[in-house]
């Protein structure tokens, strides 16, 4: 009977481990990847709504220091599409706060399963004015001298512009490698196509998850770098007068909670920001409207 | 489990709630609107442009006319001819009578040895006028050159030399039925009447009018209701006005508008956001990652000390050559090189208790700050004391009698200048000076300032002259107006010489020159009215070539397009 009940015992626990193994796989594959710029080739479960808050502080050499919010709600419309919206806004101190425009993004993921190298084409309609300081990405021959703009003049101008990107994403012994390509394009005047490019990895601290629940264990942190810049334009492709930044990034998945990340960026070269620092705050909401159907 | 649940939503929520009011929060922020290039043209401008080139509002065309739609049979002579540094040439306008072009070229003269390209000015110290009056035969002043006078800039505006006027379509009103078309002081209702049987009866059969607004004739234009009149000319509705019935006074006005409107936007070459972009300096601050004009929040004075320390502290900058362009007008490489950035750091340095020249020091941007390089205000650098001792003896000018306010407004005629109240008003104090008539000076804004003829601009003046820590106890400041004049923007000079408002220097080397002197004579307390500025200005023979590189990489190709 003690024997019965000891292997019952045993049994509960395998049990137990098992579905704590389940629940931190499917945590691990949700969880987000500590990224600024970079898109990985994870998509946004179906049904699922994501929000995000990003900011961004700088204080870029010989003009006022900013501080920049995004607001991104990411929904998995199927497993291979994903559509965001995000709404950008800014305060630049001795100026004033303003909002500066709306982005629609699409991501389709072509190739189901997990491949060495997975594909993810992105779409997005920009209608940013020039107020911006997001930098969500950073292509053509965006440089400092963008900041030197006040909000007023910056929001007198907006640009509406088309971005396309080729993502690529591999997941290799637990680390994340993610390149992205750009191409952008302003639809409001007769300017080049521009480029740039993101890549990024990461990785969590630790693979397999604690056989406790816990908060601050090493695989709810995930660790990364980020590099990404500008290429041209059309007009002349290359690094030359281009801005370039690399950061390391560190992420941390509250179980049962949002996900809030860090990154410090650095410019590379005399044309970038000096510092940028990053964090972002996301949650998602499970099942959103299948959640509103049920009430 | 619920609870969890629970708590899900309303995180969720209270992030989303949370986004929602910092993006609120961001929509109530109150940037002021920043006036930004258009990308059309107004059409009060095109029309403009035709009325500052019209030569029928002369007073020698009223006069001469066989009908306002008929060419003269004998051109005034005032314009047969313009005087430049290479001698008289062929008036562009020979044949015709005055119109606003005769004073204020711009491609006339493009790629004739000696002349040249101009932004809006001439070439001569003083322009002729039409018909001798109250002894002038030419302008009291040098034509200010117009490209830049209308940038916008905090502060109120000035225009001419001595702010007379307030506005520019105060400006245009007096000269089109002033002295420089040939209308004497009394006669400025026959004037206007004159330029509202022009506008009335023009058909639109001039080449001007077919080159300009498509043959289409003041009167139908004016009332802009006419299927020919292509968008870009179509005035405004609160515009519009019907010839026939408006009175002559709102024809006046709608010309003076229109005028006024081409006006300002005769500006240095700049992007959409108002950033110059058109001269080496310009284009060194651009590659350098240079601020290029103020930040928010940063006065005028704030960025150019803050540009002083920047460049400074310049440790290996790019330098602007002939790889980032050229010149189409002019003969120098385009170029800023370590010459050039050191006459910008002389330019911006202001002298710690100078006692002599040697510290390199032009603080010349005290008056003639970046990015305009002009402050639009006015300042007495002694060149009117210069001009009266060269005609009448060292330290003339320190013992001229120039009389209280009271005196001077009590004796409008013996010492202000005419006006349609006091036409026979001396103007002994506006003119140049002579051996011959040791009473004639040049005092500048003195001639406006507080003058009961010339109301509007002394709302303005009174703020700039009794500034914040200014004395104005004796004669609301009048004495502190004495020799001053608007201080002119110093891009393109290169186009606008002769410099100063008498036209007495014609290099840069003489104008720096003339700094040295006139500083070191406000160092010895023998310059009157002493501008403050002076203090930190200490500069040497040694710096003129330092200055006089910078000043040249302000030029740029300024060619009205």
């Amino acid at each position: 009977m003690v024997a019965r009940r000891k292997r019952l015992g045993q049994w509960r626990t395998w049990l137990h481990l098992l579905s704590l193994i389940v629940a931190s796989s499917l945590c691990g594959q949700s969880q987000e990847r500590p990224y600024f710029v970079t898109y990985s080739q994870d998509m946004e479960e179906p049904g699922n709504l994501e929000i995000n808050f990003k900011g961004a502080q700088g204080s870029p050499k010989y003009a006022n220091s900013f501080f920049s919010q995004t607001v991104e709600f990411e929904y998995g419309v199927k497993a291979w599409w994903t559509t965001e919206v995000y709404l950008d806004g800014q305060h630049t101190s001795s100026d004033s706060a303003i909002f500066t425009g709306w982005r629609w993004e699409n991501r389709f993921r072509p190739l189901f399963g997990e491949h060495f190298i997975n594909p993810v084409l992105y779409v997005e309609y920009e209608n940013v004015n020039l107020a911006d300081r997001s930098l969500l990405e950073v292509t053509g021959h965006d440089s400092i001298s963008d900041f030197f703009l006040t909000n007023a003049q910056g929001r007198s101008e907006t640009e509406r512009s088309l971005e396309l990107k080729l993502i690529l994403g591999s997941n290799v012994r637990g680390w994340n490698i993610s390149e992205n390509f750009i191409a952008e394009k302003d639809l409001n005047e007769s300017e080049p196509w521009e480029f740039g490019y993101a890549v990024g990895v990461s990785r969590p601290l630790r693979l397999a998850a604690s056989a406790k629940p816990c908060v601050f264990c090493r695989e709810n942190f995930a660790l990364g770098a980020e590099l990404y810049g500008g290429l041209g334009d059309l007009n002349g492709f290359g690094l030359k007068a281009t801005s370039h930044y690399f950061g390391p990034t560190i992420g941390f998945n509250i179980p049962h909670g949002p996900t809030v990340s860090f990154s410090p960026n650095f410019g590379l070269n005399d044309n970038s920001v000096g510092k940028i620092y990053r964090f972002q705050v996301s949650y998602e909401l499970q099942q959103i409207f299948s959640r509103t159907r049920s009430r | 489990m619920a609870a969890s649940k629970k708590t899900t939503v309303s995180l969720g929520l209270s992030l989303c709630c949370g986004a929602l009011i910092v993006l609120t929060g961001c929509g109530a922020g109150n940037a002021p609107q920043f006036k930004t290039d258009v990308d059309v043209t107004p059409a009060e401008d095109s029309i403009g442009e035709r009325l500052f080139l019209d030569f029928r509002f002369a007073q020698y065309f009223a006069t001469h006319m066989t009908g306002v739609n008929e060419p003269l049979a004998v051109g005034d002579p005032v314009v047969a001819t313009v005087s430049t540094p290479g001698g008289r040439l062929p008036g562009p306008f020979a044949g015709q009578a005055i119109n606003c072009r005769s004073c204020h070229f711009v491609t006339e003269f493009s790629g004739v040895a000696g002349a040249g390209n101009r932004t809006y000015s001439d070439f001569t110290t003083r322009s002729p006028i039409p018909l001798p009056m109250n002894s002038f035969t030419e302008t009291p002043r040098n034509a200010m050159h117009m490209v830049g006078s209308l940038q916008g800039h905090p502060g109120a505006t000035f225009l001419h030399f001595d702010g007379e006027f307030a506005t520019p379509e105060d400006l245009v009103r007096a000269t089109l039925t002033g002295r420089n078309f040939g209308w004497a002081p009394n006669q400025t209702q026959q004037a206007i009447a004159h330029i509202a049987t022009i506008i009335r009866q023009d058909d639109g059969s001039s080449q001007l009018a077919q080159d300009r607004t498509n043959s289409l004739s003041y009167g139908t234009l004016f009332l802009g209701k006419d299927a020919k009149i292509t968008p870009d000319l179509l005035i405004p509705a609160a515009d519009r006005i019907d010839v026939q019935t408006a009175t002559d006074e709102q024809i006046l006005d709608l010309v003076a508008k229109c005028i006024s409107t081409y006006m300002g936007d005769l500006l240095f070459q700049q992007d959409e956001f108002g950033r110059y972009i058109g001269s080496p300096y310009d284009v060194f601050l651009r590659i350098n990652h240079l601020p290029t004009q103020p930040n928010a929040g940063e006065t005028v004075p704030q960025y150019n000390q803050r540009l002083y320390q920047i460049v400074q502290g310049l440790s290996n900058p790019l330098y602007v050559d002939g790889t980032y362009g050229s010149f189409k007008y002019h003969a120098q490489p385009f170029q800023f090189g370590p010459t050039e950035l050191a006459g910008l750091k002389i330019f911006l340095k202001a002298a710690n208790g100078a006692t002599d020249g040697a510290q390199h020091a032009g603080n010349c941007a005290a008056c003639h700050p970046a990015p305009n390089f002009s402050d639009f205000l006015f300042h007495n650098t002694g060149v009117s004391q210069q001009e009266y001792d060269s005609a009448n003896g060292v330290g003339a000018f320190v013992n001229l009698a120039i009389p209280s306010l009271a005196d001077r407004n009590g004796n409008y005629d013996l010492y202000l200048p005419a006006t349609a109240n006091h036409p026979n008003a001396s103007e002994r104090f506006r003119r140049e000076a002579s051996s011959a008539n040791p009473g004639y000076a040049d005092l500048g804004l003195w001639n406006i300032y507080l003058n009961p003829d010339i109301p509007n601009p002394q709302p303005s003046l009174q703020l700039v002259v009794c500034a914040p820590g200014s004395d104005c106890s004796v004669d609301q400041g009048l004495g502190r107006t004495l020799a001053q004049f608007k201080t002119p923007t110093l891009r393109d000079l290169e186009d606008s010489q002769p410099y100063f408002h008498n036209g007495s220097t014609l290099t840069f080397r003489d104008v720096a020159l003339f700094y040295i002197n006139s500083s070191q004579l406000e160092r010895l307390g023998m310059l009157r009215n002493a501008p403050p500025e002076f203090g930190g200005m200490s500069l040497s023979q040694d710096d003129i070539a330092a200055l006089s590189a910078f000043l040249a990489s302000l030029t740029e190709d300024y060619d009205d397009t």
